[in-house]
């Protein structure tokens, strides 16, 4: 019943996918490799993309083009919830082999599920430059240059305008939420805590499982020097052959492991990233929420002020009013005035809590649906990760069967 | 002795000889030895077969000490139930006394033993007679009593013995079904005492103790150390019956009474044969240390092999050829289990936390499944808790393979190293009966070769009388002089003695005087006084000691080729039997593991191919 349900569901997301500019992709990042450019060494990946028409396109791209491809997307759809690219990692590179097998083929994966999001995303995945990042090398490479360009002329201003922002709001909070929103966050903070915890429990299961890799090489070693103990119960064959399955675990282990380094824990890691993306967008939705209720706040102060002078003497003190009197200031011309300006700035005020609600209220619009992207987005990759788990621990499992059903026949003949 | 190694047997004796005495000189343990010696025990009367009686004189041989012992003390008989033995025998914590005193209560078995009778103050031991019989050894496996009769260990729990203390007792139930209660201390006892009685077999082993630190975190209850006890339990089961597989332990009476409930075990270890064990079980009988044998206490006992080793290895005679291939069986197996023993064990330690890790897992994935139930992952929720239930899965069976591993690999294999660390035990005493026998030839090559020396003196001397007698003769003077010695010097042979005692007189006079202006040029590099620094009387005398001890020497020698043999049979025997067990032990523990291993596998493959059906195809 379950399988039926959930090809049910999954049928739906390609189908909405279809409709997209791109139909139906199905990106693979693989094939680290180290090249020598202009500017020192970097690492391509290989980029291939299956298109509906089972078109295979393959095309070759360096961190760096990625990163532009991200920050464009960034800037192009700024109520997008962007899926967030791996970090740099300056210090990878100092303290450790940039270029190692290791943490290329981290990468590589990581960068694999950057794609697949950025095409799994509904207003993301029409856009032109990822057509042309994914398919076409000089269509990319002229929009590559206008985008360096673009980014050495202005970058980063807007950015430090929403840092200021963010840091002046820091200790504000949203007065009214719809209930939607609130139970969006709690569900993403949950999510957090249990994709944080499945990764450090998984890390601690993958260094156990480097040592274990270890010890079963040792054992084999140790049960190959027994061959030489031919007695007569055992042959030398059979411990020979006892040692060949224990190698063979020691490397199934390893590979099962690799993969849990190398692509399961990636997904958990990259799931954090994308959860907190998600994050940031829900407080960017409160900002707006809260420039919004401020504005109202400011409102209804100035409305009351001049209802409390239309009503009368309110708001000064009898000793204020008999200093104006004594100035020979017309008391009842300077309260029109006030009022004047109060009504002033009660209506420009109403125009722009007007146009802040507007931009509030369509920003949760578009953040809720951002939200739905992302656990469409976040369920498909479970699913593919689950299965690739399952898919790895059969694997490993069936293999070992075969090698030790063998040594146990070995044993009993 | 230390120098032995180095050289060939031969041409090692003089130098061994200054060796012995400058040891001598420190007081070092040789002492110990020719204290026994000089012990007198006075009728040794031969145990089993020695068909040749050792008459009552008092054996100082094999002891380098009297050696050098000019005074010429402690030879008869009278002197040796003197005080002064009798002090030493006491410092031998009784158990030569043990030996002597039940030797003359059981009188009717040898003659001769009244000498002793100052040492039989010590109470003679009624019940030492029903240890004794050595019991006919059966080289058969018994594979009767494999199937069906064997012991095991029903019950374990507190149970206050009779002395009113608290302890974890072991319901051991017999194969005729008799139930007796014994604990851990008991256990180890028994492994003690089987270890003494039974020199030349192997012991099974029991476990270790705890480690002290682990005692006083966490002393030992009922409660608290279910895991230990069972594992005691399991392991005193397989040492009660591979002891019953031993026909030498099966049938020697310590262990039938450690599985008999009408004996106390502390009375056991209190009475007879376990209290008249010799201090070393080389100055007695080999393959029964209890029985009184006062021709062993003879023996010299070598205290450390590494300086007889290279005696021991030349061997010559097909037995010798196979114990030394067993040797080098054994030390490999030794090379070669232990540290795979330790890897095993570190192995699975890693196993267990890598389980509890993955046991983790399991309840994050379920947490998972259940925290997270929104619409959008509704009917991902399944596949993640069955991927938490395929890691649950897989915690349990992980958890089971460490447990069987534990069980069917590291325990046997602990217990292989165990057996193997006993058979150095068994290979060691072996080697220093090996040892005995050298040094007690040793011994012999040396007394010989001085008696000779004095012999052939002796005929020097009496050729250059006959000379000098030839000479008086041949010139038709007599000496008024010597014709006024009380007997009258009427035949040629009374003449001949006169003039040999004025020869001897000359020669005595001179020899005093070149004594003490020689010093200690007198003494050749032996330590003995050149045999013409010596009176006749003292060349006299020590020849007729030197003859007395080559005799007991010789009688020596003869018991420790008898013993020899009976180790080497009885030794080599075990270690075939050992090499044997470990054999099938290794071949069992191959076949469990491997069948744990794919069981492990089973069950882990099919749950995780329960979880790839939920989560479908993708």
């Amino acid at each position: 019943m379950g399988v039926s349900t959930v090809d049910g569901m999954a049928s739906g997301i390609e189908g909405s996918s279809d409709a997209g500019h791109l139909g139906t992709l199905d990106i693979t990042v693989s094939d680290p490799q180290k090249r020598t450019g202009d500017q020192g060494s970097y690492v391509s990946y290989q980029i291939s993309t299956k298109t509906q028409g089972a078109r295979i396109v393959v095309v070759h791209r360096r961190f760096s083009d990625l990163q532009l491809l991200h920050d464009y997307l960034a800037e192009e759809h700024p109520t997008c919830v962007v899926p967030p690219l791996p970090e740099k990692k300056v210090l990878v590179s100092i303290t450790s082999d940039r270029f190692s097998q290791r943490f290329t083929a981290k990468r590589c994966h990581s960068l694999q599920n950057f794609l697949r999001r950025v095409a799994a995303h509904e207003a993301l995945s029409r856009s032109d430059l990822l057509r042309s990042f994914l398919m076409r090398d000089e269509e990319w490479d002229r929009a590559k240059r206008s985008l360096v360009s673009r980014q050495a002329a202005g970058g980063g201003g807007a950015r430090r305008e929403e840092v200021t922002d963010a840091f002046m709001n820091a200790f504000k909070s949203v007065h009214a939420q719809s209930d939607e929103c609130v139970e969006v966050r709690e569900r993403n903070d949950r999510l957090d805590r249990t994709v944080g915890r499945l990764d450090r429990t998984f890390h601690k299961v993958v260094k156990r499982n480097d040592v274990l890799v270890d010890d079963l090489a040792r054992l084999g070693t140790h049960v190959a020097e027994l061959r030489e103990l031919e007695g007569t119960h055992t042959s030398g064959k059979q411990w020979q052959t006892f040692n060949e399955a224990l190698t063979r675990l020691s490397y199934g282990v390893s590979d099962l492991n690799k993969y849990l380094d190398y692509e399961l824990l990636v997904d958990l890691r990259d799931l954090e990233h994308y959860i907190d993306s998600l994050r940031q967008q829900l407080k960017l939705k409160d900002q707006k929420q809260i420039d919004y209720e401020q504005l109202s706040e400011y409102l209804t102060k100035a409305v009351r002020e001049r209802d409390q002078l239309i009503a009368g003497y309110g708001g000064h003190n009898f000793f204020t009013n008999k200093l104006e009197e004594f100035a020979g200031v017309n008391q009842e011309a300077a309260r029109r005035e006030k009022i004047t300006k109060l009504e002033g700035k009660i209506s420009s005020l109403g125009g722009a809590l007007e146009s802040a609600k507007q931009v509030a209220d369509a920003f949760e619009l578009e953040t809720l649906r951002e939200v739905a992207q992302f656990e469409r987005v976040r369920t498909q990759e479970l699913k593919r990760s689950l299965g690739e788990l399952a898919d790895h621990h059969i694997e490993f499992y069936e293999q070992m069967l075969e090698t030790w059903t063998a040594v146990d026949a070995e044993l009993g003949g | 002795m230390s120098i032995l190694n180095d050289l060939p047997v031969e041409g090692v004796i003089p130098e061994d000889d200054e060796e012995e005495q400058e040891e001598e000189e420190d007081n070092n343990p040789f002492a110990g030895t020719a204290h026994m010696f000089a012990s007198g025990v006075a009728s040794v009367p031969d145990h089993i077969a020695t068909g040749s009686a050792v008459r009552g004189t008092v054996l100082s041989a094999g002891a380098p000490q009297y050696l050098y012992d000019e005074d010429e003390v402690g030879d008869e008989v009278a002197a040796a139930g003197s005080a002064d033995p009798t002090a030493d025998l006491k410092r031998y914590d009784g158990d030569t006394p043990d030996v002597s005193s039940s030797d003359s209560s059981r009188g009717s078995t040898h003659q001769g033993s009244s000498t002793i009778s100052p040492h039989s103050k010590y109470e003679p031991y009624e019940t030492l007679t029903m240890s004794m019989a050595v019991p006919p050894v059966d080289n058969q496996p018994l594979d009767s009593l494999d199937g069906t009769e064997r012991i095991s260990i029903v019950d374990s729990g507190d149970f206050k013995d009779p002395w009113g203390k608290h302890a974890i007792g072991y319901v051991i139930r017999t194969a005729q079904g008799g139930e007796v209660i014994r604990r851990y201390s008991e256990f180890a006892s028994l492994h003690q005492v089987l270890m003494k009685l039974l020199p030349t077999i192997v012991i099974p082993p029991i476990p270790s103790k705890h480690p002290l630190l682990k005692y006083f975190l966490n002393p030992i209850n009922a409660q608290n150390d279910a895991k230990i006890i069972e594992k005691r339990k399991r392991r005193f089961v397989s040492f009660l019956n591979e002891c019953n597989r031993v026909a030498e332990i099966r049938s020697h009476i310590v262990f039938q009474k450690f599985l008999d409930p009408e004996y106390n075990w502390k009375d056991v270890l209190n009475s007879p044969p376990v209290t008249v064990l010799p201090l070393s079980n080389l100055l007695a009988p080999p393959l029964n240390p209890t029985k009184p044998s006062p021709l062993h206490i003879l023996l010299p006992s070598p205290r450390t092999l590494t300086k007889v080793k290279p005696l021991v290895d030349r061997r010559d005679s097909d037995t010798e050829k196979e114990f030394a291939l067993y040797e080098e069986k054994l030390a490999r197996y030794m090379a070669r289990f232990h540290p795979l023993h330790a890897s095993v064990k570190q192995t699975n330690n890693h196993v267990h936390t890598l389980s509890s890790q993955i046991a983790e897992l399991g309840a994050y994935y379920n947490a998972f499944s259940l925290e997270n139930r929104d619409q959008a992952a509704g009917r991902v929720c399944e596949s993640i808790e069955k991927i938490g239930h395929s890691f649950d899965v897989t915690y349990v069976s992980l958890e089971m393979l460490a447990e069987s591993v534990h069980n069917l690999v590291e325990e046997p294999l602990d217990d292989i190293v165990k057996y193997l660390q006993d058979s150095k035990r068994v290979i060691v005493f072996k080697d220093l009966k090996y040892a005995q026998r050298q040094i007690i030839k040793a011994t012999i090559k040396k007394r010989t070769a001085r008696f000779d020396e004095l012999a052939e003196f002796g005929k020097k001397l009496k050729k250059l009388d006959s000379a000098v007698i030839r000479d008086v003769a041949a010139s038709s003077y007599v000496e008024p002089a010597e014709s006024t010695s009380p007997e009258s010097p009427t035949s040629p042979t009374n003449l001949s003695s006169s003039v040999v005692s004025h020869t001897e007189q000359v020669v005595q006079f001179q020899l005093q005087r070149n004594k003490r202006r020689l010093g200690k040029n007198a003494v050749n590099k032996r330590g003995q006084v050149e045999p013409e620094f010596l009176t006749t009387m003292e060349r006299e005398e020590e020849t007729k000691r030197l003859a007395r001890e080559l005799s007991k020497l010789r009688e020596c020698e003869r018991l420790i080729d008898r013993d020899i043999e009976q180790v080497n049979a009885s030794a080599l025997n075990s270690l075939k039997s050992l090499v044997e067990h470990i054999d099938s032990t290794a071949e069992l523990l191959l076949k469990s593991i491997t069948r744990a291993i794919i069981d492990w596998i089973k069950e882990c493959l099919k749950a995780w191919q329960t979880a790839r059906a939920s989560i479908g195809d993708l």
